[in-house]
């Protein structure tokens, strides 16, 4: 596990003010998606992404030869909010959510930024949901905020190349960040450990987790 | 071209195929390149290509050699980029539904080949 805030992680463009109209999107280097890259490197590897559907991603995905499963997370949750199904998700939510077949193993996980917007118990329910679907050594990649505030919504992220994602802010509201400690990541991940964590400038912890 | 709403199958696997705007297909799309615009609660299969345009919707799985997904377009499902194998036959997945109707029914538009 490496805690270290490495050199040359900060945006490449100046971050424009926020609460006002978007800003440009910022491109950090992140090194857990490095280290991502070099593990599954050579191996056809079944990939849950978590976020929107991204072009790009699909495409820089591709010369992995790997199977993409794309399951927007908080589109699900949104609507479900709005739906006025109560306040938590609870694990139904998550088994519906995820509703593929028992047998189906992922390799890779991109969970983005979207952990931060899970409840404490949401986590735990989705966690569990995912043990199921990941075999020894399957990765996950999570990125956390440590920052008081975070935009509202998630980031759009996009994969420049192997070191480096674009973050698209959707919206210019901020809204508290839950900064869950690592030590509240591997508790709710049980069964995971992390095998990688990267504290980056920009206020964000990347984590490379590994089932054991 | 399809325009309008389609259930059952579309099988054109020699041809290209493209859900229009306004097309509403729950089927299986089979083609050489599949192009949609429209939205498909089913499985997409293309011998060469799959593109889902920025207004586009697919639920279903999508199984073609090169995917392209245009930013805005909606998707949920899994991508395979290895060609479909020259039968055609799909495999099922629990999220599209089973293809009842067959030869494919087009309830408000006429189904043809593209060029």
């Amino acid at each position: 596990m490496s805690w270290f805030s490495p050199r040359g992680s900060g945006p490449r463009k100046e971050q424009q003010g926020r609460g006002q109209a978007l800003a440009e999107p910022d491109v950090h280097r992140s090194l857990a998606l490095a280290a991502l890259f070099d593990e599954i490197r050579g191996r056809k590897v079944q990939v849950l992404d978590l976020g929107p559907a991204v072009g790009s991603n699909v495409e820089f995905l591709s010369q992995f030869g790997c199977k993409l499963y794309i399951e927007d997370l908080y589109a699900a949750l949104s609507s479900r909010t709005t739906s006025g199904e109560g306040d938590l998700a609870g694990p139904e939510f998550f088994t519906e959510f995820l509703a593929i077949p028992d047998e189906t193993r992922f390799d890779v996980i991109f969970a983005w930024d979207l952990f931060n917007y899970l409840h404490r118990k949401e986590l735990v329910h989705f966690a569990a949901q995912l043990r199921r679907h990941c075999d020894r050594g399957a990765r996950l990649f999570a990125l956390m905020s440590i920052l008081k505030t975070m935009p509202a919504q998630p980031f759009r992220f996009k994969i420049q190349d192997e070191q480096h994602l674009i973050y698209e802010r959707r919206t210019s509201t901020e809204r508290p960040s839950p900064r869950y400690a690592p030590a509240e990541i591997t508790d709710t991940f049980k069964g995971f450990r992390v095998d990688r964590s990267f504290l980056l400038r920009h206020g964000i912890q990347e984590f490379l987790l590994v089932k054991d | 071209m399809i325009e309008g709403r389609v259930e059952g199958k579309v099988d054109l696997k020699q041809n290209n195929v493209t859900v229009g705007k306004n097309g509403k297909v729950k089927a299986d799309v089979l083609g050489r390149v599949v192009t949609i615009e429209g939205e498909v609660t089913g499985n997409v299969f293309a011998r060469e290509q799959a593109i889902l345009r920025q207004a586009g919707a697919i639920f279903g799985n999508i199984q073609a050699p090169r995917v392209i997904l245009e930013d805005g377009s909606r998707f949920k499902g899994s991508i395979d980029m290895e060609a479909p194998k020259e039968t055609g036959a799909p495999n099922r997945d629990h999220r599209s539904e089973p293809s009842r109707a067959e030869p494919s029914r087009a309830e408000t538009a006429g189904v043809k080949a593209g060029v």
